[in-house]
């Protein structure tokens, strides 16, 4: 397949590789304008608290100080949020506080340090309220109201019912019913939020920062601070990771333009990392009730899930955040009749929103681990029993997702080979105190979801007059790669150089717009937009070319930087001859445009009906474990990843695709949590959070892609990238099973619950035998 | 976050070094590395106005075996030199191994043994950045009133992580100490008051000088066992153990605990245990217990409750004891 393509299927280094190395590559936190002021944030100490007076004079007296702002200076914004429904957040909170971070002031000052000094004189008055941390209790009648206008602080509930559970349940040979729980984690990036901003006196407002999706928060700024669309412009530079943590506006953003208004100088705001750990977004933390049916044959009948998320004080995505655990529950392994209750809960602690594979790792943790008990239960293998409930193409999900390509049970059949599961499996290795085993574990993927209205994705090229390229888009490289594989997309397309095609970054001011980087929809979505502008660029040569020559622009052939007649090579042009006619013959400008509206169905977030994605994608992951039974400590030897993916634009970024998300499941099954103490966040950098390093992961990491070009992906190109997050929950939790057979039910996975349950499992055993 | 403005000061001999300390008393901070200094500082636990650079005094640098036997190591010689030194590591695998597990490589490479001795007391309630600080009144050790561990007014139970200690205690080292007063030498042990609120018994005019350790006896062993959250972290519970072996009983033993107290802690009832018994799974599981009652874990780290620390410094007391024994007797 790969060997059609001169550019598309070639590992290739990414094209930003030599100046993020040499620190060339700047980031939001890196610029610097004549005349910058230096902006910091106050944050509510208190997890819950009505605001009764702000007295900023000590601050604003403080020398160096430029400017102090409250939420009373911004006069003309809203309420914004993901959905109508959903906009509960200010720039900065006028009225009450919602958790231990919650964004109150901000001060502009000559320098850092006098900025940090004078948020400290900022006098707040609070009336404290009774807070509530615990989800469950939030859903009581009695509790605090967080936000007064939701009853039962209920941000979200979907329910979905997919054929008829209790009939599933009826022909089920064995049913059986668990509870889980999964914690907090962060994204994790490196690079904080960060904004500079400017406001100049005609209105117009400039923003860089740093955002893997900035027209998401271009749309809400442009709300929260009743700025016209058109008099906002947001600048992405470089950014340091996303990872799901960077779509939405920051107290970096609102304080760099509001004080930049108000001072009339640029302004720069840069979160330390503990106000990344205290303000920003994190995975939600939930409770899961599932139930699951399944027959002697080893279908799955039936599955009931129901989950109460830890959302925190505001909403967030959490509409699409609480659909997506239900509605990709019924891939890659089918159901036959569902029932999903998810409920999204408001708390007085930090929120929580995206983060890669978003929220259905979670659900998979649960569901992943219930597919070995059924097995267990019925005597099956659990890799048999995948394999019987396994998608194929041409398959519909219970709720209606139409598989199009699929090699599902190529990948789960290779992940497990590739840890020799027939041999191992069952048999508990030991060397001293350590045991082995191994586990698997399944998940979905989608290639780009519709979350709101706009779903269309577009591109410009322009050529300059020696033939190259710049790609105007409105995608994001956040880190994954994607200039990278957009300028490939162009390459191959065009016949031309990977160095003659250059990728400018989103400066809502020249580039089309684009809902964002989320959802693995980049490749498919923002690639197809690519290579219709590509195309477009191709007609706009062969047509020019056609008059030159004489032909008819079907019987050219754009080839080696050439304009010919198929099967003539001698009749032709070079391209610079076909660039320069159209520029200095025709005097036009040389623009190519493309854009696709993917047109998937929205998501249905009360009911969960509907196609969301073009495309589904599907994976395994299998692991061998090595379990410690005197410390509890686990550590991953292998890790084998295997996937559909379509066709892979570029194999090498596809492994890291692969590899990182996956490592960060393993970081979330056994390193990292973020404790809580009455609403205070305890893990506030890195040491407490940990997140683990090199020396401390799998040292044997093996990927398997199974090429499937989707017809309807740019290339046959699907989404890579965020399913690999997923599966490593289950299959670990599913390995240390199998090596010391104890089913460990919350997250993270720590030594100490490790121990615990080998010690109930021993007094159990015990107690069989008197 | 930023560091407030300190005066750095760059003596070239201990002499100046120690005149400098006396001058400036508790509002000079003596530094090396820096890697645990300067973060506390950016959290403004350590509000220094003097900094007292001691990088450039030759006298406290590098390892040297002296004409008794003894070693002497230079406080400001850098882990990385302490953990790759053959001479340490041929005779005093425990504390090279100690130095190894440090942090990182990074930041072994500049870290010091004097500083990883001399660590700060740590709680995930102290250890905190301004902004966080602000949702909760100060705690007694950063001079406000109450432990937020035990939620009782002047008490503190921050925990000390140094891996170094732990193993030179072990080992039998003794410090020097130059002060206004002159010099002194004392078992390294004494360097430590077990109060999380000012870990060290040395006062602000101090300087650690010297870090001596006798000379290797004949038929020991020994041994460093530190069980940590991931690699780079500070320990969860460490353990070094030194005995020595003669006709298949133990003669004489040190069993050294860290991070489960305020202070490292010999674990003296254990070494009794071991002392002139048959050597058997037994008896090492016997001292190994015995541990239990010197571990004082509170809950104020990530990753490790007060229940799993005082388990899993059994199992490390348990596996240095056993190592140690083993290398005793092929060392016999």
């Amino acid at each position: 397949m790969t060997g059609e393509y001169a550019v598309i299927g070639k590992a290739t280094p990414r094209i930003d590789a030599v100046v993020k190395t040499t620190g060339e590559a700047i980031y939001a936190a890196d610029m610097i304008l004549p005349g910058m002021l230096w902006a910091k944030v106050l944050h509510s100490p208190h997890p819950h608290a009505r605001i009764v007076h702000i007295d900023t004079s000590r601050a604003e007296r403080l020398p160096g100080v430029r400017a102090v702002v409250t939420g009373k200076d911004i006069v003309s914004g809203d309420k914004y949020g993901f959905l109508p429904t959903t906009r509960d957040e200010l720039p900065f909170e006028t009225e009450k506080v919602r958790y231990v971070g919650d964004d109150i002031a901000a001060v502009a000052a000559i320098d850092k340090e006098i900025a940090e000094e004078a948020v400290g004189l900022i006098k707040v008055e609070y009336e404290l309220l009774k807070p509530v941390f615990d989800p469950e209790e939030a859903m009581r009648e009695d509790a605090p109201l967080i936000h007064e206008h939701l009853k039962n602080n209920i941000t979200v509930h979907t329910h979905m019912h997919f054929g008829d559970v209790q009939k599933g349940f009826a022909e089920s040979a064995e049913v059986r019913e668990e509870k889980f729980s999964t914690q907090f984690i962060v994204h994790g990036f490196i690079e904080p939020h960060a904004a500079l901003a400017t406001w100049d006196t005609t209105g117009k407002a400039t923003l860089w920062a740093s955002k893997q999706s900035p027209y998401i928060s271009y749309r809400h700024i442009s709300r929260a601070l009743g700025i016209p669309l058109g008099k906002l412009r947001i600048v992405q530079p470089y950014v340091g990771g996303g990872f799901g943590g960077k779509h939405e506006p920051f107290g970096t953003d609102f304080a760099a333009l509001v004080l930049a208004k108000k001072t009339g100088k640029p302004v720069k705001a840069v979160f330390d990392q503990d106000e990344v750990f205290l303000t920003g977004r994190r995975r939600h933390a939930m409770v899961l009730k599932i139930k699951m049916g399944v027959s002697r044959e080893g279908k799955i009948k039936a599955v009931q899930l129901h989950i109460v998320a830890d959302g925190g004080a505001y909403a967030s995505v959490s509409p699409l955040s609480i659909y997506l655990p239900g509605a990709m529950l019924p891939i890659p392994l089918h159901i036959e009749n569902m029932k999903y209750d998810g409920y999204r809960v408001y708390t007085n602690k930090p929120y929580a929103g995206a983060l890669i594979g978003h929220a259905v790792p979670q659900s998979r943790f649960a569901f992943e681990q219930m597919v070995d008990v059924m097995a267990e239960a019925i005597g099956m293998d659990s890799l048999e029993l995948r394999v019987r409930n396994a998608i194929q193409p041409g398959d519909t999900s219970v709720n209606g997702f139409k598989i199009t390509t699929c090699r599902f049970t190529d990948a789960l059949l290779s992940a497990a080979e590739a840890v020799d599961w027939k041999e191992k499996k069952g048999k508990r290795s030991r060397d001293g105190t350590k045991v082995r085993g191994v586990g698997i574990g399944c998940n979905p993927g989608l290639a780009g979801t519709r979350m709101g209205g706009h779903d269309g994705a577009s591109a410009v090229l322009k050529v300059f007059e020696d033939g190259t390229i710049t790609l105007l888009g409105g995608f994001t490289d956040s880190g994954q790669g994607a200039d990278t594989v957009m300028a490939m997309i162009v390459a191959e397309t065009l016949g031309m150089d990977l160095k003659e095609i250059s990728v400018a970054h989103v400066d809502s001011d020249y580039t089309p717009m684009d809902p964002g980087t989320f959802g693995s929809r980049t490749t498919f979505c923002s690639g197809h937009a690519v290579l219709a502008a590509a195309n477009d660029l191709k007609r706009q040569y062969l047509e020019y070319a056609a008059e030159q020559l004489e032909a008819k622009p079907d019987d050219l052939e754009l080839k080696d930087h050439k304009v010919f007649v198929k099967g003539a090579p001698d009749r032709g042009l070079p391209l610079l001859q076909v660039v320069r006619g159209i520029y200095y013959g025709r005097g036009t400008p040389i623009l190519a445009t493309g854009a696709i509206s993917v047109g998937g169905d929205m998501p249905d977030y009360v009911e969960g009906k509907g196609n969301v994605s073009p495309a589904y994608s599907s994976g395994a992951q299998a692991v061998e474990v090595e379990v410690d039974t005197e410390t509890g400590e686990v550590s991953v030897l292998k890790l084998a990843i295997a996937h559909d993916c379509g066709q892979p634009i570029n194999p090498l970024l596809l492994e890291g695709q692969k590899h990182g998300p996956a490592i960060s499941g393993l970081a979330q099954v056994l390193f990292e949590d973020i404790p809580m103490d009455k609403g205070l966040t305890m893990a506030t950098n890195f040491l407490d959070y940990g997140m683990p390093s090199a020396l401390d992961v799998s040292r044997e990491v093996a990927t398997f892609h199974f090429n499937t070009p989707d017809p309807r992906g740019p290339y046959g190109a699907k989404d890579a990238g965020e399913g690999a997050q997923i599966a490593s929950l289950p299959a670990i939790a599913n390995a240390i099973y199998d090596a010391v057979g104890v089913r460990i039910t919350e997250l993270p996975i720590t030594p100490e619950r490790v121990l615990t349950a080998l010690e109930q499992k021993a007094k159990a055993e015990k107690g069989d035998n008197v | 976050m930023r560091i407030l403005p300190f005066t750095y000061l760059r003596p070239n001999s201990i002499d100046e070094a120690v005149a400098a300390l006396a001058k400036h008393g508790s509002d000079a901070r003596i530094i090396a590395g820096g890697t645990d200094l300067v973060p506390r500082m950016k959290q403004k636990i350590a509000q220094p106005q003097y900094l007292v650079d001691i990088r450039r005094i030759g006298e406290l640098q590098g390892i040297a075996r002296q004409p008794d036997g003894s070693l002497r190591i230079g406080p400001s010689t850098p882990l990385t030199r302490i953990a790759e030194s053959p001479e340490i590591r041929e005779s005093y695998p425990a504390l090279a191994e100690a130095a190894a597990r440090v942090g990182s490589t990074q930041l072994r490479n500049v870290g010091t043994l004097g500083g990883n001795v001399c660590l700060e007391t740590r709680c995930w309630y102290y250890n905190q950045s301004q902004t966080w600080k602000a949702a909760r009144p100060n705690c007694y050790k950063a001079g406000g009133e109450i432990c937020h561990v035990v939620n009782k007014p002047q008490e503190c139970y921050a925990v000390y992580r140094g891996d170094t200690a732990v193993a030179l205690i072990a080992l039998g080292a003794t410090a020097r100490v130059r002060g206004p007063e002159g010099q002194r030498t004392l078992r390294l042990e004494q360097l430590f008051t077990g109060k999380g609120e000012s870990p060290l018994a040395l006062g602000p005019g101090d300087l650690l000088t010297d870090v001596m350790l006798p000379a290797s006896a004949k038929g020991s062993g020994q041994c460093y066992v530190k069980i940590a959250h991931r690699a780079v972290d500070f320990p969860l519970a460490d353990v070094s153990t030194w005995l020595i072996m003669q006709d298949g009983r133990c003669k004489s033993a040190r069993i050294v605990l860290g991070a489960v107290g305020s202070g490292p802690v010999r674990a003296r009832e254990a070494e009794e245990i071991l002392v002139g018994r048959a050597f058997g799974d037994d008896l090492v599981e016997e001292a190994a217990q015995a541990v239990r009652k010197f571990a004082h874990p509170v809950r104020n780290v990530a990753h490790g409750s007060p229940s799993y620390r005082r388990h899993i410094v059994t199992v490390a007391a348990r596996r240095a004891i056993q190592q140690s024994v083993t290398l005793a007797r092929g060392g016999a």
